[in-house]
């Protein structure tokens, strides 16, 4: 008996957008997005006959979820019958307490919230054993598996861990390699938002909608079926927006207009209308030019779903040209101060622009 | 340095103008427009170029522009001759692509151009640096001195503090702190202060703080929803124990009614069981419970109308062969009939033949009375008897003509001439006439005798040939006759002939025989019409009746079908039989009502409960063994008791959860405060970050314009002193400038220190000058550099004007003043000797 399932983590339902500078009304629209991914995902699991639902953690925003929003999630799931829900709650849901979102909902029969303890969950229908621990606090700086072993091997065993498998953080630091040795017939992972395949063993499906402009690329979901202890897992994309950081350089020949219509083109020429952007505007900018960031960001907003624009273009100024022709007055003063402040703390490298702007400016010409 | 002379090959409105200076005061002088701006900025030009500074590319500024050359642009260049340390000749092209300086030894011609200093931006050696020790910005500021505006003292004090704090250790004075302070005060001003609502930074402050007090408010509702809903949970799972109680309680109340129950089962079993007995046998008319009670009726009345229409066909039948004999009758009469075909008309044309047959008979009669051959003879006898008395007078007439002849002869031989011209009758006339009266006498007797005769025969001859030509007449008509027999006969034959007739009785025979025929032809055809026209019209009856009779057959089979459709529908085989159909249908009807009529009464026995319940109660009720320590009623009252918690907490639970949805409606979701909050925040640190990087910048400046002057007051002091002592006449010779940036002076006649916005505005005007003058001398502390004065005292009263011009005829440095009054000239020459006028 082949057992098709889908493993996914880090939806963040109710997601707070500090990274991306989503206006109000953006972040709403995108949390709404997220939201319907979910319920996306949840719809393929009925249409493909998926037994099981693998949640490895961050489902929701603990702090910011709200009643409705359990409601419908728990409505959704109690339509799901043919389907095992099994989750972890991880460091953005923990269950602190009986007060805890987790706690507050009457999930339906074919949903399985883990305690806080790693335990063994065993699904008799599907012959598939699962382990797991649900997060009781927002950090976890270490965890010994020692203790761990596999009860059943006549059973497929699953392992579902929401954990940092590439840095020794406070989010639970696992290796993946001494995980490994444990013989798990598969390893689902979450916390980390970039998808990854790990071996044929283990993965982190990744968020299933991108959350912010470090999670370039594809997002999605694992897809899998189990036959025995032979686990067979795809990544399948699954978002319905990217996000995608673009550069252009530009130097200081150029005008406002010539740099506007450089953006504008990088931008258009992706022709990816639903994806959101981050443009870094690089390069040596004319003094003065004056690149206006809310106009550009006008002119992009009607092309795509979203676009922000980073003025990262420096003055045409020569330091050393400057300070040749200040040698010795407040100009070249004021440039060896900063310089002696160190110009890579970017408030110092702000301050001497900013500065230098308003002293050439202000020199009695 | 001195500068020595000017080329201006092409500037400007100048072509190959030359400019010589000398050492000491250089008075140009000239109306307006005339130019004096044009070569102050040649100066200029020649040493720096038109460039903007502090750029990483080259760009020209507007003066390239202002001085494009009138004429002769492509020309754009000069030449400047100074003298240093030894004579300098700098060449320039201000040419766009084509700019350039060239730097050369004046007296060997030798090039010196990479000697000097080589600017990548602008990619130029910059020959300024070496010969005038300041950028230009310095330069502008310090010895090349435009118009000095009338300012008013507060400015000048203002320009005067931003000099000795802008003063460098070496070489340049060129940025107004003052303006740097202003300007960063009005882009703090721009963000503001958290104090300031009004502020960009003092509102995101206010929003970012209100957005804190909602978001606290909303953790606070947040927390009274959990506990809410907590609250249902649990008020949800005490319904929950409150329905196993009622489970508990209803059982023990059905147990009490086990009697009762029994009972109520056992009757009711009867009649489930007399129910299914009914309808078993309901099973088995199942047949009858489809059938049509109005299809039967039908079909038994149509029964008995059948054999009516099948008698009606039956007579019809008769009519039909009726009328088949008919049409047979006719057409035997038909074919009996002679049936040769005869042409009339026939026995009219042989009556009229027989006509013509007799009227030729006719014609033949009476031809035969119209000639007489008895006529012919008796002429004929006439003619004979005609014929011989002619011959006897002429025989007479004869013998008296010749002697009449011989009487004329005798006579005519006397008269030859007179016979000559009398006829014959005449001659013998005359010779009888020519004899005398015996010869007349002889004469006339023989010509008598010869007339009668002659007279005689000639009337017989008439008769004879009238006579002969009345028998020629008579004979021919008698021919003609005779042909037209003949052709009588002839036709009359040939009518014969045609009919093939012996005779005309044979042939009349033949007539009346053709006319009996063709009565006889002419009968039958009129009645062989007549019949054909009552075959026809019978035919025609004959189709009719037996469509009609084809109808009623059909409306027979229709009905017969009907009848044993439904006779096959009913099951049965005979009429009868359809009958008992609808009886049996009757039976059907009655046995549902029965089974309906007892459900009702099972169902008033069982009130609502399923009989299979009932049934496993009954049975489980055997085995069940419940203790009972209340009575029935008790258990009555405990049962609505729970009920009535049930509803109650129903309610509550309901009221709960719109509760918890008007709490969450009351405040805006957590999380869109927390963007808002974030989005506050990163603006709030973007202000912050600004705000911090100008207080750098201020301390930074308020830094080094402190070390500055703290570095450089005293030399300013002193240079600054020694200027204005010599300019004041040595009223003030002493100047202080206080790390506080204020300027006060030492007043010598009264020995008190006054501050310098006390002072009189010329001598603030000499106080200005002397600082710049006292600047430059400190930035080029080795080098006396030119100074250039552009119409700077055009506001000067002749006071003040005489008191500058003595101090710059103090100076020991080049200097060039650019003015269009006589005055300064006037005043110069009662000054200095040694001065140089140029008139442009």
């Amino acid at each position: 008996m082949s057992i098709r399932f889908m493993h996914i983590a880090d939806v963040h339902i109710g997601m707070s957008f500090t990274s991306a500078s989503f206006g109000q009304e953006l972040g709403n629209i995108r949390r709404e997005e997220i939201k319907s991914t979910f319920f996306r995902i949840l719809d393929a699991c009925v249409d493909n006959n998926v037994d099981l639902l693998l949640i490895a953690g961050d489902l929701f925003e603990e702090d910011y979820i709200t009643m409705s929003e359990l409601k419908d999630i728990q409505k959704k799931f109690a339509n799901m019958n043919n389907t095992h829900i099994v989750i972890s709650a991880g460091n953005h849901d923990p269950i602190l307490n009986e007060r805890s979102s987790y706690q507050l909902v009457n999930w339906s029969h074919n949903v399985y919230i883990f305690p806080n303890q790693i335990t063994k969950l065993s699904l008799d229908e599907l012959n598939v054993d699962i382990y797991s621990f649900s997060w009781s606090k927002k950090e976890i700086k270490a965890m010994n598996f020692d203790d761990l072993v596999i009860e059943d091997n006549s059973r497929t065993n699953i392992l579902m861990l929401h954990g940092d498998a590439y840095n020794h953080s406070n989010y639970l630091p696992i290796s993946i390699d001494d995980l490994a040795l444990k013989e798990f017939d598969y390893i689902a992972l979450g916390h980390i938002h970039k998808p990854d395949i790990m071996n044929d063993k283990g993965a982190y499906p990744g968020s299933p909608e991108p959350l912010d402009f470090k999670e370039t690329g594809e997002h999605g979901i694992i897809e899998g079926i189990i036959n025995g202890s032979e686990v067979n897992i795809r990544f399948h994309p699954f978002a319905k927006r990217e996000f995608i950081i673009k550069e252009i350089v530009i130097n200081e020949d150029m005008s406002f207009e010539e740099i506007r219509s450089m953006a504008l083109y990088e931008i258009d020429k992706e022709n990816n209308p639903n994806a959101m952007y981050k443009l870094y505007i690089k390069g040596i900018k004319d003094i003065d030019v004056d690149i206006n960031i809310d106009l550009i960001k006008e002119s992009l907003q009607n092309r795509v779903f979203y676009c922000e624009v980073i003025n990262d273009t420096q003055n045409n100024y020569d330091l050393e040209r400057i300070k040749r022709n200040h040698k010795g007055n407040i100009v070249e003063e004021f440039i060896k101060y900063m310089e002696e402040r160190g110009l890579d703390n970017p408030q110092m490298k702000d301050a001497l622009n900013e500065g230098l702007n308003i002293l050439l400016r202000e020199k009695v010409d | 340095m001195i500068i020595k002379k000017l080329i201006l090959t092409s500037f400007g409105k100048f072509q190959n103008k030359t400019v010589e200076f000398k050492k000491g005061i250089n008075l140009i002088y000239g109306e307006n427009e005339a130019g004096k701006s044009t070569i102050h900025s040649f100066i200029e030009g020649m040493f720096y170029g038109f460039f903007k500074p502090y750029m990483k590319n080259k760009k020209y500024t507007e003066s390239y522009d202002k001085y494009f050359p009138w004429d002769n642009s492509s020309n754009y260049s000069g030449v400047l001759i100074l003298r240093d340390e030894r004579q300098i000749r700098i060449e320039r092209n201000f040419m766009k692509n084509k700019d350039s300086v060239q730097v050369f030894y004046n007296e060997t011609g030798e090039e010196i151009t990479n000697s000097y200093a080589y600017d990548p931006v602008i990619k130029m050696n910059d020959p300024a640096l070496v010969h005038i020790g300041l950028n230009q910005s310095t330069y502008r500021n310090t010895i090349s001195i435009g118009q000095m505006e009338s300012k008013t003292s507060e400015e000048l004090i203002m320009e005067v503090k931003d000099n000795i704090i802008n003063l460098g250790e070496t070489n340049s004075v060129e940025v107004s702190v003052n303006n740097v302070m202003k300007s960063l005060a009005s882009k703090r001003a721009a963000i503001g202060t958290e104090r300031s609502k009004k502020s960009k930074y003092g509102r995101a402050k206010e929003n970012l703080n209100k957005l804190l007090e909602e978001k606290k408010e909303a953790t606070k509702v947040w927390e009274v929803i959990k506990t809410l809903k907590i609250k249902e949970n649990e008020m949800i799972e005490y319904l929950q124990q409150l329905e196993d109680e009622k489970k508990v309680v209803v059982k023990k109340m059905n147990h009490f009614k086990s009697q009762e129950f029994e009972e109520k089962y056992l009757e009711a079993k009867k009649i489930q069981e007399e129910i299914n007995r009914l309808k078993n046998q309901l099973e088995e008319l199942k047949f009858y419970s489809q059938i049509s009670k109005d299809e039967i009726n039908d079909a038994i009345a149509k029964t008995n109308n059948i054999e009516l229409l099948k008698r009606e066909n039956e007579q019809q039948e008769e009519k039909i062969k009726e009328i088949s004999n008919n049409i047979i009758s006719f057409k035997e009469e038909i074919n009996a009939m002679d049936n040769r075909e005869v042409e009339i008309g026939n026995s009219e044309k042989i009556s009229r033949d027989v006509y013509k047959y007799e009227e030729f008979v006719n014609s033949k009669k009476y031809i035969e009375q119209s000639v007489e051959p008895s006529n012919i003879e008796e002429l004929s006898i006439k003619l004979e008897q005609l014929k011989k008395s002619r011959k006897g007078a002429k025989v007479l007439s004869g013998i008296s003509l010749t002697l009449a002849i011989l009487l004329l002869l005798l006579k005519g031989l006397e008269y030859t001439k007179e016979a000559l011209t009398v006829g014959l009758i005449g001659v013998v006339h005359n010779v009888f006439a020519s004899y005398s009266w015996i010869f007349p006498i002889a004469v006339g007797c023989a010509s008598l005798i010869t007339i009668i005769y002659f007279r005689k025969s000639f009337i017989i001859k008439k008769n004879i040939k009238i006579l002969s030509f009345k028998i020629d007449k008579e004979s021919n008509e008698l021919k003609l006759v005779q042909n037209r027999m003949i052709d009588l006969e002839e036709r009359q034959q040939a009518l014969l002939n045609k009919y093939d007739c012996e005779d005309i009785i044979a042939l009349k025979a033949l007539k009346d025989k053709k006319i009996q025929e063709e009565i006889f032809y002419e009968e039958n055809f009129k009645r062989t019409i007549k019949l054909e026209e009552a075959i026809d019209l019978n035919m025609t009856k004959l189709v009719a009746e037996k469509e009609k009779s084809q109808e009623q057959k059909k409306k027979i089979e229709e009905i017969i079908n009907i009848i044993n459709s439904v006779m096959q529908k009913t099951n049965s085989v005979t009429y009868e039989g359809l009958n008992k159909a609808l009886d049996r249908h009757y039976e059907y009807k009655r046995i549902e009502q029965e089974i309906h009529n007892k459900e009702i009464m099972f169902n008033q026995i069982i009130k609502g409960e399923s009989f299979e319940k009932l049934e496993m109660n009954f049975n489980n009720e055997e085995q069940e063994d419940i203790t009972l320590t209340h009575t029935y009623d008790e258990l009555e009252e405990q049962l609505k008791a729970i009920n009535d918690e049930i509803v109650n907490k129903s309610k509550e639970i309901s009221a709960l959860g719109s509760n918890i949805a008007n709490e969450e409606n009351s405040v805006r979701k957590l999380v869109v405060i927390e963007d808002a909050i974030n989005l506050f925040n990163k603006q709030i640190e973007a202000m912050a970050f600004k705000l911090e990087s100008y207080n750098i910048i201020e301390k930074a400046i308020e830094e080094i314009s402190k070390i500055t002057q703290n570095n450089f007051a005293p030399k300013l002091n002193k240079s600054v002193s020694k200027t204005i002592a010599v300019a004041t006449d040595y009223k003030y010779s002493d100047v202080k400038i206080n790390p506080e940036m204020e300027i006060s002076v030492v007043d010598n006649d009264t020995n008190k220190l006054i501050r310098v916005e006390d002072l009189s505005a010329g001598t603030i005007d000499l106080m200005y000058f002397a600082l710049r003058l006292g600047i430059t001398d400190i930035i080029n502390e080795d080098k006396t550099v030119p100074i250039i004065l552009d119409d700077c005292f055009v506001q000067y009263d002749e006071h003040r004007l005489v008191k500058i011009l003595e101090l710059l005829s103090k100076i020991d440095r080049q200097i060039l003043i650019f003015t269009c009054h006589g005055r300064e000239k006037k005043l110069l020459q009662r000054i200095s000797n040694d001065v140089n006028y140029i008139a442009l």
